[in-house]
C-alpha cells in the first residue's frame, strides 16, 4: 500500500514538473513572440515616420518650384527637426544610414537659413540649384526608406 | 490653345536670353492698394506686335500675365499663379483625371499639379530673362552717374 502512495506521488510530481517546464517554455515562446511583435511595430512606426519625412520633402519642392519661400521655409524647418528626431529615435534601424541622415538634416536646415534671406527665390540660379538640393535629398530619403522596407521584408521571410 | 502660348513663351526666352529681344520696364499704373506690387515688361516687335509680361504680387501670391497685343488689339493673352492647390481641391482633380484617363490610357499619368508648376515656372523663366534683359539694355543709372561725376 505503501508503495502505490510512493509511486502515485512520484509520478505526479513528475507530472507536474513536465506541465511547469512546458509552461515555462511556453511562456518563453509568448515573450519572444511579444518582443518581435513590438520590434515589428517600432520599426514599422520608422519605416511610416521616413515616408511621412519623404512627403514633406516632395511639399517642400513644389512650394520652391511655386516661389512660396514661406511654405517652403516651413517644410524645410520641418525636415530638419523631424530628421533630427527620427535618426535618433530610430537609430537601431537606420544606424547605418545615420551620418546620411545628418547629412540631410544639414541640407534641409541651411535651406530654411537661405529662404529667410528675403528675394532668394527670385535668383534663376539659385532657385534651380535649391530644387536641385532638395529633389537629392530626397532621393537619399527614398534610398534609406527602401533599404528599411528591404530589411524588414528580409525578416518577415 | 495653351500648348501653343507655352511653346511662343519658351521661343520668346530663348530670344531673350540671346539677347535678340531688348526688353524695358513698363511703369505700372496707380495703384491705392498698397499691398499690390505690380511689375511689367514689354519689347516690341518690327511688324508693330509686342509681348508683355506682369506680375502682381499679393504678399507671396504671384500673378503672371503674358500678352501679345498688336496696334489697337489684343492677339493672345495667358496667365500662370502661384496659388497652391488645395488637397480636398487635388483629389478631386485626381478623381477627375482618373476618369478622363479612362477613356484615353494613352495619356501620362502625371500629377495634377505638376502641369500648374510647370507653366508657372515657364512664365516666370520668361519674367526674370524680360527684368533681366531691361536692366541690362537700360543704361541710364550709369550715364546719370557719368553726369554727376562732370559736376565735379
Amino acid at each position: 500500500m505503501h508503495d502505490i502512495f510512493d509511486w502515485s506521488n512520484a509520478t505526479v510530481g513528475a507530472v507536474g514538473l513536465v506541465l511547469t517546464v512546458g509552461a515555462i517554455w511556453q511562456a518563453t515562446g509568448a515573450k519572444k513572440a511579444a518582443l518581435e511583435a513590438r520590434e515589428a511595430v517600432f520599426q514599422r512606426n520608422a519605416s511610416d515616420s521616413l515616408a511621412e519625412v519623404s512627403r514633406l520633402a516632395e511639399s517642400c519642392i513644389e512650394y520652391l518650384s511655386l516661389e512660396r519661400p514661406i511654405e517652403a521655409g516651413i517644410r524645410a524647418r520641418d525636415l530638419a527637426i523631424r530628421i533630427s528626431r527620427d535618426r535618433a529615435r530610430f537609430m537601431r534601424y537606420v544606424a547605418a544610414d545615420s551620418s546620411k541622415l545628418e547629412l540631410l538634416e544639414s541640407v534641409f536646415r541651411q535651406l530654411a537659413v537661405r529662404l529667410a534671406e528675403g528675394r532668394f527665390l527670385e535668383d534663376k540660379d539659385k532657385a534651380q540649384t535649391a530644387i536641385r538640393d532638395v529633389a537629392d535629398a530626397l532621393n537619399g530619403l527614398n534610398a534609406i526608406h527602401g533599404r528599411l522596407l528591404g530589411r524588414m521584408d528580409k525578416e518577415d521571410k | 490653345m495653351n500648348e501653343k502660348t507655352e511653346e511662343l513663351v519658351r521661343q520668346i526666352i530663348e530670344k531673350t536670353e540671346r539677347q535678340k529681344l531688348q526688353w524695358h520696364f513698363v511703369p505700372p499704373p496707380d495703384s491705392k492698394d498698397v499691398w499690390i506690387e505690380s511689375e511689367s515688361y514689354r519689347t516690341d516687335l518690327e511688324d508693330g506686335s509686342s509681348f508683355s509680361i506682369e506680375r502682381t504680387a499679393y504678399g507671396d501670391n504671384k500673378i503672371l500675365a503674358f500678352a501679345l497685343t498688336q496696334p489697337g488689339r489684343v492677339v493672345l493673352t495667358a496667365q500662370a499663379d502661384n496659388f497652391p492647390i488645395s488637397t480636398e481641391t487635388l483629389k478631386i482633380l485626381e478623381q477627375g483625371k482618373d476618369i478622363l484617363n479612362r477613356f484615353d490610357p494613352s495619356k501620362p499619368s502625371e500629377p495634377v499639379s505638376a502641369s500648374k508648376i510647370s507653366r508657372f515656372r515657364l512664365f516666370s523663366d520668361l519674367f526674370y530673362a524680360a527684368r533681366n534683359n531691361a536692366v541690362i539694355e537700360d543704361r541710364t543709372i550709369e550715364k546719370v552717374q557719368q553726369l554727376l561725376e562732370k559736376l565735379g
